[in-house]
Order: C-alpha cells, then structure tokens, then sequence
C-alpha cells in the first residue's frame, strides 16, 4: 500500500447484518400472518373462489395441504438466508 | 435431534386427533385449524429471541395451569381411543398418567424427547401408508372420491351397522332420513320429535335388542357408554349431506371463529415453542408434515368411514384408518394398524408432557417434581371426565398461554420488571386474571363483547401486551 493510499475497511460493519436479519424476520412475520388470513378471507369473498376445483380438489384445500405450508417454509428459509 | 426435542410439545394426541376429526367430519373450521396449526411453529421460530420462564409463583402456577389443561387434552384423546377400543377410560388414564410420570422424573428424560416424536410420527406415517395402499388412492385422489360422494352413507362393513359402537360422551344427533336403530346395551335415549308446531321430547328405556324408529328432523340424544346399531345404505345423521358439501364446507365458517381459531393456535404456539435460534429445517419438516398429515388421514378417513365422529370423539376418525387392513386383498391385521395408532398417540403424549414439564421446571426451581406431579394428576382426573371433549381443554390451554405467556413477552417482558416483580409475572398475571374472567363471566356481556366468551385469548392478550408495554422498566444489571 503506498503513503498516499486512503484505507478503506475492507470487513462489513456488524450493525448492517443485525439490522438486515431484523428487518427480514419482522417481514417473515407478516408474510407468515397474511398466509394464515387467506382461508377466511378466500371463504368470505363474492363467488366463492376458493371452491373452484382443479383436479378435483378445491383450491382452499390444495392452499392449506401444500401451498399455504410450502410458501411459509420457503419464506422462513429466505428470512434465515439474509442473516 | 436437540431442535426435534425443542419442538416436542407442538404435534401432542389431542391437536393430531382434533384436526383429523375435523377434516373427515367436514368441519367448518378445518382448513383454518390445519393451516393455523401448520405454519404455528414456523411463526414461533421468528420470535425475538427468549429468556427462560422467571422464577416466580405468578409463572410457575400459570406455567402449571398451562401444562394441567394441554395434558388433560392429551390424555383424553388417549382415554377416548381406549374408550373406543372397549377398555375403560380411567385405566387408560392411569397407565397414560403414570407412563409420563415415569419417563419425565428419569434422568436425561429430555434425551428420550426426540425418540418418543419419531417414534409416534413414523408410527402414524406408517399407518397413513397402508391405508393409501390398501385403498389404492393417493391422498389427493381419496380426497376427489370423497368429495364426489352423492351422499354419506352407512357402508355394509362399518362397526355402526353390524355389532354397534358404543358413544364415548353425550351426543345429540340430527336425522335428515327415516331409521330404525337398535340398541345393542340397555340404555335411556332421548328423541325430540319436530312434526308439528311444537317439539315434543320422548326419554325411551330400551332393553338390549329393542329398536326405536327416528323419522326425518327428529334429533336422538345418547348417553356415553351407550351401544347403537344403524341401518346400512342410511344417510349417517349429523354428517354432510353429500360429498360436495363435505368439500366446500368451509363456506359456513364465522370469520370471528376464524380469527379467534388463528390467534388460540399461534399465540398458543409462540408461547410453548423455541424462538430464533433454532435451525428452520425441523419447524420446516413439522409444518408440512402436519399439513399434507392431517389433510391426508382426513381424506382417507372419511372415504372408509363417513361415520367417524358419530361416537363424540375425533379419535374415531384417527382409529377408522384401521378399517383399509379389513379391505380385500391386503395382507395386514386391523390390530396391527391399531396398535400402531395407539404407540404413536401414547408417544406422542409422553413427548409433548416432557416438554411441557420444561417450563415448570425453569419457574419452579427446586420444587417443580412436587408441582408437576400435581399437574398430572389433575390432568389424569380431568380426561377421566368422560364428558368434556379434548378441544375444550386443548382450546383453552392454547388460548391460556397466549393470553399469560406470549402476549407479555412479546411486549417485551424478558429481563424487565414492573415494580418489585418480574415484567412477565404481572403480564401473565393480568393476562391470566382476563382469560378466567371472560370464560367465567362472558355470558354476562353486552352484545359486541359476548362473542369473547369463545375466544377469550383476544381480551387477555391485548390486555396482558398492553400492561407490560405501558408499565415495564428495564431490569438494572448486575453490577
């Protein structure tokens, strides 16, 4: 490095992680919420979307088995990725 | 393993059994209890990171309370599926009482947590598997046959209709169809007939073998204990009417249920389950486990009894997979499959009741093994009440620790205090002192708030986070 050269911290300050990882779990929380809104919101709508049937199963059911937990879970990991 | 142990109170008997019955009765509320108990452990996981329960009697007797009703829940699903299966229900209550008892004052009980989780869920797995192999569907397709059902009838092979099954607790059912029942056992049955203006109400003592003809509209009320025989090909009273209204029953469910079923079961979930710290893989697992389980047996359940719930006890539904072994061509026994139902449930017991013990033990110090003794017991004596059904314990524990656990820690209530005591005994303690006072009183509110009274946990949480965010200080440190 030469005299004149400015130093510039190469190393992340450690308040920027702790402030991502925080803002990523209170996201986490409200996407987590909002899954959990869908049924009685999906029931209480004009038409009953969540009666269509594909492949013979309603859409509210296929959301609850496999969607529904399989969103959350993904967003859980990618809440964990940013810390 | 060590996450394993820390999620061991979540999947107990009673939240296993009481989303199954759900879905094979085609509840109202099940796609928003299986989803709430799903992702619960997940929302659990993105809490702020916890402090053990604080030494004071104010959380050890709220910590007791909490274990006493999840226990008596757990333990009355036990009892209800020994009750079904013809044995008596305090014998199941003792040997289940003195199982967790025994494994929970070993040493290192906590190590034998993760065997006991595993050993239930592989269990229960492996009776899924041979129910979908016996039936020849996959979930999915068992879910469409059901759902394509002109309607709910009796089949030739179900136990209702050949030797009769006995009523774990008092049911009262709705007869949309003309039957004649017969009893199996003598016994008093009440029929409330709605022919004219007004009901007329008949009490008839029937001898074994005397058969009693219901028409259309009556209700029939039978006393647990009792043993009824019904008519094959007969639509099964107080089921759906056909396939399509079992599928799309959800569309009757009350949106202030709803919110009261998702804020009992996450606020329940946030105060028994691990917080941040922990690896997301096992919450992860546990959560899609439980959905695509409970969907599943549900599906299942009901395609090989429609009938499964007529007894009182959702454990009905968890024991009719049992049946898929009397089907043609399949090799294993239907005591084999129930045996196997009965191990998962019973180690799933013994599993949650070590996890549960944890909380006491840290609010209890020294004295928790006198305490948690008195929580077993007390658990044992509630589930031998034949009468009250697992929800109502498991509801109000869940709703219990939301109110008095979770709600004032997540006003931030780890390491502050108010006055002279710990931040979270004060919020557990108004928390706990508004939960007792809507169950008890609610009936006498007025009309906006007579509603809480079957949720009480939207009261004691808001008032419990409110206390401790208004009143906390932090605690001075150490030096």
């Amino acid at each position: 490095m030469s005299s004149s050269s400015i130093p510039i911290r190469t190393r992340r300050c450690a308040i920027i992680p702790v402030l991502m990882a925080e803002r990523a779990r209170r996201i986490a929380v409200v996407v987590l919420v909002l899954l959990l809104a869908v049924p009685p919101l999906a029931t209480a709508l004009p038409g009953s979307p969540a009666s269509v049937r594909v492949a013979g199963i309603t859409l509210l059911w296929w959301y609850v088995a496999f969607a529904g937990p399989l969103t959350a879970v993904v967003v859980i990991a990618l809440s964990r990725l940013v810390r | 393993m060590t996450s394993l142990r820390a999620f061991a109170a979540w999947p107990g008997p009673a939240l296993v059994a009481t989303m199954i019955g759900a879905v094979a009765a085609g509840a109202a509320a099940a796609p928003t209890l299986v989803l709430a108990v799903a992702i619960a452990p997940l929302l659990a996981l993105v809490q702020p990171p916890r402090a053990a329960t604080a030494r004071h009697p104010v959380t050890l007797v709220i910590a007791a309370a909490v274990a006493a009703l999840l226990l008596w829940a757990h333990l009355a699903v036990v009892a209800d599926a020994a009750a079904l299966l013809g044995t008596r229900r305090w014998h199941a209550c003792v040997a289940g009482a003195a199982l967790a008892l025994l494994v929970t004052l070993m040493p290192n009980a906590d190590r034998w947590r993760s065997a006991a989780v595993t050993l239930g869920a592989a269990a229960l797995l492996v009776v899924l598997v041979i129910a979908g192999a016996a039936l020849e569907r996959a979930p999915w397709a068992a879910w469409r046959d059901a759902a394509a059902r002109p309607a709910l009838v009796f089949g030739g092979g179900s136990p209702w209709v050949a030797a009769g099954e006995r009523f774990v607790r008092s049911t009262t059912l709705a007869f949309h169809e003309g039957q004649r029942v017969v009893a199996v056992t003598p016994g008093t049955f009440r029929v409330v007939e709605t022919d004219g203006e007004r009901p007329v109400v008949r009490d008839w003592r029937l001898a074994a073998g005397d058969a009693l003809s219901i028409r259309p509209g009556d209700t029939l009320t039978a006393e647990p204990g009792s043993r009824l025989r019904f008519e094959p090909g007969k639509r099964v009273p107080g089921a759906p009417p056909s396939g399509a209204a079992w599928a799309d029953a959800a569309r009757r469910a009350s949106s202030l249920h709803a919110l009261a079923l998702v804020v009992t079961v996450a606020l329940g979930a946030c105060a028994l389950l691990p917080s941040a710290p922990r690896p997301v893989s096992v919450a992860s697992g546990i959560t899609l486990a439980i959905a695509a389980g409970a969907a599943s047996w549900g599906a299942y359940a009901t395609l090989l009894a429609p009938e499964a719930g007529l007894a009182g006890s959702p454990v009905e539904a968890v024991l009719s997979l049992t049946r898929a072994a009397s089907l043609p061509g399949h090799a294993s026994s239907p005591a084999a499959l129930t045996g196997l139902v009965a191990v998962g449930l019973l180690a799933l017991f013994v599993a949650a009741a070590d996890a549960l013990r944890q909380p006491i033990v840290e609010a209890g110090g020294g004295r928790w093994a006198g305490v948690w003794g008195a929580v077993i017991v007390a658990a044992a004596v509630g589930a031998a009440l034949g009468n009250v059904a697992p929800w109502t314990p498991l509801a109000a524990g869940l709703a219990l620790a939301g109110g008095a656990i979770a709600a004032p820690r997540l006003a931030g209530a780890d390491g502050a205090r108010i006055a002279s005591w710990p931040a979270s005994a004060v919020g557990g303690l108004i928390g706990a002192a508004v939960f007792v006072g809507v169950t008890a009183f609610g009936a006498g509110l007025p009309w906006p708030l007579a509603g809480l009274r079957e949720a009480p946990v939207l009261a004691a949480a808001p008032a419990a986070w409110l206390i401790v965010k208004v009143l906390r200080r932090e605690a001075p440190s150490g030096r």
